[in-house]
């Protein structure tokens, strides 16, 4: 328990493309490097940080570090330089411990020595998390195609079926992109293609959802049974219920509730967001 | 072009103004008189005299017609009483400074630094002091308003060590209200204190009386009355006299043989104005000259503090010291919460008489949010000497998570 004091701000943020936010503190990017680690991995560490570190954050020292290891070895260990930048500049603030800073440390090298599916795949949904679906449905797709050049050196031999699954699981988290995306139909394209692949629970549920949402009951699938059939509807009526709860419907609907001149000028600005909204997703 | 210090000691019936360096002070009626026919105007002494001609149409008690943001119609014309007072002390001033010049000196020196005393009695008499300053042209970091106690303080601890080696006294007779203030150098702490009290006497009398025996005497019993009721417990090294009610120190005698037991006895006349210049001088300096902590009516009793983590490693972060001008002090930081959902502030008063204690402050209507993921704005200010102000906004973290308009404020007794 305590109170951590605060570096100053600065006066100009330091923005990265593949996370789309502003970074105004030593304690919002530590925050980025430790949550989202994969984005940090590859061009995040750039002569444009550690300039960003020195003028606005007066941190020269950290920012010249930064510099000597980028400079050590170039093209070669690479990536070691970066996970050591990383590290440096989560040492520098006290906003994480000693011991969550070595498990971030493992965590990165953990990242660097995984498969390339893997990485392209744990990439995918950490952009998915922040709502950057656009971006997340390429790196599973590219995830996809890792898995799927390995299915296809696979000839004359059953393929596996744990590589089968694995695929199946990546279009899963492609149509998750999609649906989020309001491509609804491309989602079950890409559901029905992993049903195809190899017999996803996962799969299944998520097409029967949509299908049921989009009051498609008749392409159920037959192997559905009715008690799961009924689970369904009860998932689909809790999340009703949830949604019906949550602060962006109670957004929309005070607005409504409003007088007319009021109302017109809040959904302006909710429009606005929206707007703003998707596209960063895109 | 030479630079001056100057304390001032403004109150409604005089102002004495002393430029440090020289031997007096000046004091002059707190009067000011304007021409009947024209936008001039005249001060103290000056606008007695024109006043008693027929010449001019004088208003008194300046300060106390500014601090009632009173008004004054002279000749048609409706005056603030603010500004009146504004127009007083410039003549006031720029009279001093001129008799400053001397020899082939021609240009009047500058303001350095400006100390204003007061008593503290009226109601926003640091908001009209404060304008009358500013319309001295002086920059606001280059001047500040102190009480009667402060200037006191400055004035003794700028004399000789042997003055206040035990406790000291001062009685300060007025037209119209008799003071007494007290002082002592508190040692053996990390940091030297001295400790200054002052208030006005209920037992008062208007010095008019003293123009007949009778009311001499009478005054003379008060006064003996207070020094034995105030004095009898101390152990005081010196007690000073100031105040047009002791130009006279004979007129006292059971008084004056009281006080004069086994001590010394001074009598400055403008002593405030003196110290209040001692004051304004050590702003100059790079180092002062008065290595204490000041305990007083204007100044913070209590450290207020707050155990924060920085580089690692926890550490007692002041935010407002004992000693400090409480007017002007404020504090802000920003901060983040680890595990847990409250602020603790440590009050430590600078007397160890009180016990220091410890106030919680909960994070109640806050945000939910991962931990480490709200920083705080936490502001500290004090609306007098014995209250804390605290505000604590949110401020989220950036755009990762944006703030909200939670916040909290509090009055807490120091």
């Amino acid at each position: 328990m305590a109170l951590l004091l605060c570096t100053r701000d600065a006066r100009n943020p330091f923005y990265n493309e593949k996370l789309d936010i502003r970074i105004w503190s030593l304690q919002e990017l530590c925050y980025v490097i430790y949550n989202h680690p994969l984005l940090t991995l590859h061009g995040f560490v750039t002569p444009e940080l550690a300039d960003w570190l020195r003028d606005e954050l007066s941190m020269g020292f950290l920012a010249a570090r930064i510099r000597q290891l980028m400079a050590s070895a170039p093209g070669e260990g690479e990536e070691d330089h970066t996970d050591e930048a990383l590290t440096a500049i989560l040492r520098e603030c006290n906003y994480y411990t000693q011991g969550e800073i070595e498990a971030c440390r493992k965590r990165l090298r953990g990242y660097r020595s995984c498969s390339r599916e893997d990485y392209a795949q744990a990439l995918g949904t950490s952009l998915f998390r922040l709502r950057r679906y656009h971006m997340a449905y390429d790196s599973f797709s590219e995830a996809e195609r890792e898995v799927s050049e390995k299915l296809g050196k696979i000839s004359g031999r059953e393929p596996s079926a744990e590589l089968l699954k694995r695929r199946a699981d990546i279009l899963c988290d492609m149509a998750a992109a999609k649906i989020q995306l309001l491509e609804t139909e491309e989602a079950l394209e890409l559901l029905s293609e992993a049903e195809k692949a190899a017999t996803s629970q996962r799969g299944v549920r998520m097409r029967s959802l949509l299908l049921m949402e989009a009051g498609r009951e008749k392409e159920l699938p037959e192997s559905l049974t009715d008690e799961e059939k009924k689970r369904l509807s009860e998932e689909r009526a809790e999340a009703r219920k949830r949604a019906l709860e949550s602060p962006r419907y109670r957004e929309v609907k005070d607005a409504f509730l409003q007088d007319p001149v009021r109302r017109q000028k809040t959904c302006g600005e909710l429009l606005k967001k929206w707007k703003k909204e998707y596209r960063r997703m895109s | 072009m030479m630079k001056a210090a100057i304390g001032i000691d403004l109150c409604s019936d005089y102002t004495a103004i002393h430029i440090h360096g020289n031997e007096e002070a000046v004091v002059i009626p707190t009067v000011i008189c304007r021409d009947r026919d024209t936008e001039h105007f005249f001060i103290g002494g000056e606008a007695y005299r024109k006043t008693l001609k027929g010449e001019g149409i004088l208003v008194d008690k300046l300060l106390r017609l500014a601090a009632r943001k009173g008004t004054a119609t002279i000749g048609g014309t409706c005056y603030e009483g603010r500004d009146l007072l504004a127009i007083f002390l410039k003549k006031a001033v720029k009279s001093a400074l001129r008799q400053q010049i001397s020899g082939e000196e021609k240009e009047e020196p500058e303001i350095a630094e400006l100390c204003l005393a007061v008593s503290g009695t009226l109601e926003d008499e640091d908001g009209a002091v404060l304008y009358a300053a500013e319309a001295l042209g002086v920059p606001r970091e280059h001047f500040r308003i102190i009480r009667h106690t402060e200037a006191m303080m400055y004035y003794v601890l700028s004399g000789e060590k042997d003055l206040y080696n035990n406790d000291v006294a001062l009685f300060d007779l007025s037209e119209e209200k008799l003071f007494y203030y007290e002082m002592r150098v508190v040692r053996g702490m990390q940091r030297a204190s001295v400790v200054g009290e002052g208030e006005p006497m209920d037992e008062s009398f208007n010095i008019d009386i003293l123009k007949n025996e009778a009311g001499r005497k009478l005054g003379d019993s008060i006064l003996l009355g207070c020094a034995e009721r105030l004095m009898a417990k101390g152990n005081y090294s010196a007690v000073f006299l100031t105040g047009k009610g002791f130009e006279e120190i004979d007129y006292f005698p059971q008084f004056k043989e009281y006080i004069c037991r086994r001590r010394r006895v001074l009598a400055e006349k403008g002593l405030f104005a003196i110290g209040a210049s001692a004051a304004a001088y050590d702003r100059t300096c790079p180092e002062t000259a008065f290595p204490y902590v000041f305990i007083c009516e204007s100044r913070l009793r209590c450290d207020i503090s707050m155990n924060v983590v920085t580089r690692n490693r926890e550490e007692r972060l002041i935010l407002a010291a004992a000693g400090d001008p409480w007017a002007e002090t404020r504090s802000r930081i920003e901060l983040i919460p680890y595990q847990q959902n409250y602020i603790d502030l440590d009050i430590m008063p600078a007397d160890r008489l009180r016990k220091p204690k410890t106030v919680r402050i909960p994070l109640t209507g806050f945000p939910e949010r991962p931990d480490r993921c709200t920083r705080l704005l936490v502001e500290l200010s004090f609306p007098s000497a014995d209250k804390l102000r605290v505000g604590i906004r949110d401020k989220g973290l950036g755009e990762i998570f944006p703030k909200t308009d939670a916040s909290i404020y509090e009055e807490i007794d120091i």
